[in-house]
């Protein structure tokens, strides 16, 4: 039974990394037999856990408890009640540094029963928030009318655990945001040069590298894995061994994953189902961009680029959100426990090459619909201020958009008369 | 010939249409095709192709005298009031469309269009009952089929799944975020109300009828939504919030696009069970006994959910983005007893109801207004040609005066929960959860209804 009420709740932030700013993972509070304790709420994290001894401790199996939530501040009031919930008895590793421990976490099992509302600032000063609704009203159309940035996602991470050989099983639902991007695409201006792209060349156009994220708040930076960090970094001329090794915290790994950490400039993450328009996160973004350019060069001539276009109208744009400029990266290797975690899935799916922690998130305000039908959805937009290359949201920009709709949304251009196909 | 009749239609409790096409002769041991609203074993009854056209007028008048505050305001008596016809769109409520036909004793099949639930009041825009109620207007269309089989010669089951879908209206007035002080200048207005045909939602009514010599036992059971915990969740595509006059008043939405708010409104409906027995004393004269029982106690809130453009920085911080109306219902029960004079041309009926309140007193306010009621009635059925039937039937519902005493509603808890930093093991903050966080509904409350109706019955 959960037991909550519809306000925002105050959850504090762990460091991104040792040292680093009070940007990452999300800790509230927890009533436990030894007192009140940090919790981690943490989208990618396969299953729930409260160590019923505190942490550290053996770990144990699993057990039907109840979660007394706390906000994450000082007084730490009670914010919501989970009653009869299936828990593991487990602690979670640290996240962030080895200081930030939490005795349990709210995983994705349990997250799967809202929409949850972020409410990440920028500043880490600022106060971050959680709010627990029964779903986000308003439609797609409606939503990018209004600005937001609607991306969907097919929750996946569904797996089936023993405790040793010839236990009996158990099942983890499919609770994890996984949502396509594009890592380190090329720099954009609106003023600079069209980019001109024939027929055929939608491909060679996009710059960056697509990549198959998780979406997790109980982690701080972007986290990746060696491999896809080697395509990146071949992409922009730097060392695969590139910036400065360390130790990387998350709730995954009891013990510390080595890591090297550097900065990413920029990341643009679409949605994480693919359809027949689908082309891929890169594509789809040096896409999206030249539509941009297009609507706001018409005066100047700009015409529609005939690779962006079918029966003579412009193709629809994907949603999606551009967040930057130089963004906290722990690449990490390929084989370790954090990876293996994060590509469990019945049935499989393709690979998840890292997760979008909450730092490469603040500044944007998030609502995890995971009960909107018929697929999970992402609500982004940007904290007010934000700019360009801080965090820049595109809803879809409809073909089909009349210069009657005066409520449509398009790049933020003006209601266009649309632009003639370029020659 | 079939014999149907029309009759009064009433609301019971404040949600629950008590009489969907008949007040005077249906109920659960009914043989026409008002079974299947009944119980959907009474279709096998049926001789025949059947056709059944019906609606009625209801006319619903309350009275409000609120306390006064402490330290304070006398309010003055609020009237409001609220009619229910079926020439609208979406059809209904109080509207009856059936047709169906029985096939040599083996079984009936009909289709049917009904409101199984509906909900209609207005209260004057500045009255004491705004922050409860400006006007209310709930409706839930149900395109039903309906089959029943003799399981011997004796028994009937009989099945009716249902579409259900629902239409709203609310308007009432807010507080500011935090605040809950009775004051003109700080309320806003929210006019919510859903826009066309929705994603319709499930039930399903199951049922047997025993009948034996002259008595005759019919039960059935009406299940609350399927699939979704008797939730019923409607997207408010028509949502309008005015500020009030100390945030500028207007739309908050303002131009070009004045439908920027996207709303959720959720709530609870009721499973129904329902147990009719009727002894035919005489040749002429017949006795039925109803009992139904309502689970309203699910009905404990209507939830709202409203989103708008990142840019309206009010929404959320100042003006309420999410507002829980207290409803707290309780399970009712309806009883009412029947006698029928009938002979080859024309029937006559009385009934006498009685239903418990559905909502405690503590919990009564201008949107949810419910007491113990007593509603007489009489209805007449005359054959106009050899298959044509019709009916008219009349029936006044008085309801016993509620006096609240202490009002479920603390217009001190936001402030009070606010302080505590929202700890919801506080009672403040539980009562802000639940939405009794508002003005005090404190006060007498009055209600009658008058309800005339009408119905063709075709039988061939």
């Amino acid at each position: 039974m959960l037991t909550y009420d519809l306000e925002p709740i105050e959850v504090s932030r762990a460091p991104v990394q040792p040292g680093g700013p009070a940007l990452g993972g999300l800790l509230a509070k927890v009533t436990t037999a030894n007192g009140i304790a940090p919790l981690l709420v943490d989208s990618a994290y396969p299953l729930n856990s409260l160590a019923q001894n505190g942490c550290p401790a053996t770990p144990g199996w699993t057990y039907t408890g109840d979660i007394e939530l706390r906000a994450g501040n000082t007084a730490a009031p009670v914010r919501a009640w989970f009653r009869h919930v299936g828990l593991f008895d487990i602690c979670p590793g640290s996240t962030g540094d080895a200081a930030s421990q939490a005795v349990g976490v709210i995983g994705g099992p349990l997250l799967t029963s809202f929409a949850v509302g972020l409410n990440l600032p920028r500043s880490a000063d600022a106060t971050a928030t959680m709010t627990l609704w029964w779903g986000f009203p308003g439609s797609d159309d409606q939503l990018a009318q209004d600005g937001y940035v609607p991306l969907h996602f097919v929750a996946r991470g569904g797996a089936s655990i023993a405790q040793g050989t010839g236990e009996a099983s158990v099942t983890l639902p499919s609770a994890r945001i996984a949502l396509s991007a594009c890592a380190a695409p090329r720099a954009f201006s609106t003023s600079e040069p069209a980019e001109t792209c024939a027929p055929g060349e939608v491909a060679t156009k996009a710059s960056g590298q697509d990549l198959m994220l998780a979406l997790g708040t109980g982690e701080g930076p972007l986290i990746l894995s060696q491999s896809a960090w080697n395509r990146i970094a071949a992409g922009l001329g730097l060392a695969s061994d590139a910036g400065t090794a360390g130790d990387l915290f998350t709730a995954f790994a009891t013990a510390p994953t080595p890591a090297h950490f550097l900065t990413l400039p920029r990341l643009a993450i679409f949605q994480g189902t693919s359809d027949s328009s689908w082309n891929g996160a890169c594509v789809e973004l040096a896409r999206a961009r030249r539509i941009e350019w297009t609507l706001a060069n018409q005066a100047t001539g700009g015409c529609f680029q005939r690779c962006d276009v079918s029966s003579g109208k412009a193709v629809n744009s994907h949603s999606y959100i551009e967040l930057g400029p130089a963004l906290d990266l722990a690449v990490v290797d390929d084989s370790s426990d954090l990876l293996r975690s994060l590509n469990v899935d019945s049935p499989p799916n393709p690979q998840i090459d890292g997760i979008i922690g909450t730092a490469t998130l603040a500044g944007t305000h998030l609502h995890l619909d995971y009960l909107a039908q018929p697929d999970g959805r992402v609500i982004a937009n940007c904290e007010p201020d934000s700019s360009r290359d801080q965090c820049w949201t595109a809803p879809s920009c409809p073909a089909g958009w009349s210069a009657n709709d005066k409520g449509h949304f398009c790049f933020g251009q003006p209601v266009p008369l649309w632009p003639p196909v370029c020659p | 010939m079939a014999v149907t009749l029309a009759a009064p239609s009433a609301l019971a409790g404040p949600l629950d249409d008590a009489h969907v096409a008949d007040t005077g002769f249906s109920g659960p041991t009914s043989g026409d095709l008002t079974a299947i609203y009944w119980n959907p074993a009474g279709l096998g009854l049926l001789q025949g192709p059947q056709l059944m056209l019906g609606g009625s007028l209801q006319v619903t008048s309350v009275r409000v005298d609120r306390s006064s505050s402490p330290g304070s305001t006398t309010f003055p008596t609020t009237a409001g009031s609220g009619t229910l016809q079926p020439f609208r769109w979406p059809l209904g409520p109080a509207s009856f469309i059936g047709i169906g036909a029985g096939f040599g004793h083996r079984f009936g099949i009909a289709i049917a269009l009904y409101s199984p639930f509906s909900s209609t009041l207005s209260m004057p825009e500045n009255a004491p009952t705004r922050y409860q109620l400006v006007s209310l207007d709930l409706n839930h269309l149900a395109p039903t089929i309906g089959l029943a089989i003799h399981a011997t010669d004796s028994i009937q089951i009989g099945v009716a799944p249902s579409f259900v879908f629902p239409t709203a209206h609310l308007v009432f007035k807010e507080t500011p975020v935090g605040g809950s002080s009775e004051d003109p200048t700080t309320a806003s207005t929210y006019d919510l109300a859903t826009q066309g045909i929705l994603v319709p939602a499930y039930i399903l009514s199951v049922g047997a009828q025993y009948r034996r010599g002259r008595f005759s036992l019919g039960f059935s059971y009406t299940t609350a939504p399927l699939g979704t915990s008797g939730m019923l969740n409607l997207p408010l595509d028509n949502a309008h919030i005015v500020l009030s006059s100390a945030a500028g008043g207007g739309d908050l939405c303002g131009s070009p696009n004045n439908h920027c708010l996207a709303g959720e409104m959720s709530y609870r409906l009721p499973s129904i069970y329902n147990l009719g027995a009727t002894w035919q004393a005489t040749k002429n004269w017949s006795v039925t006994g109803v009992v139904r029982w309502l689970r309203y106690g699910a009905h404990d809130t209507i939830g709202i959910l409203l989103s708008g453009p990142p840019d309206k920085t009010a929404l959320g911080p100042s003006v309420p983005d999410h507002v829980v109306l207290y409803r707290g219902f309780q399970d009712n029960v309806d009883l009412r007893g029947r006698v029928v004079w009938e002979d080859k041309h024309m029937r006559l009926g009385a009934t006498l109801r009685l239903e418990t309140s559905a909502v405690p007193a503590a919990n009564v306010n201008a949107a949810a207004i419910d007491g113990t009621k007593l509603e007489p009635s009489v209805a007449f059925e005359m054959r106009i040609w050899r298959q044509i039937r019709m009916s008219a039937g009349y029936a006044f519902l008085w309801m016993f005066p509620v006096d609240t005493g202490t009002s479920v509603f603390d217009p001190t808890a936001a402030t009070t929960c606010a302080n505590t930093g929202g700890d919801l093991s506080s009672a403040a903050c539980q009562a802000r959860m639940n939405g009794q966080a508002r003005p005090s509904a404190a006060g007498n409350y009055r209600q009658w209804r008058q309800t005339l109706s009408v119905m063709t019955t075709f039988a061939f």
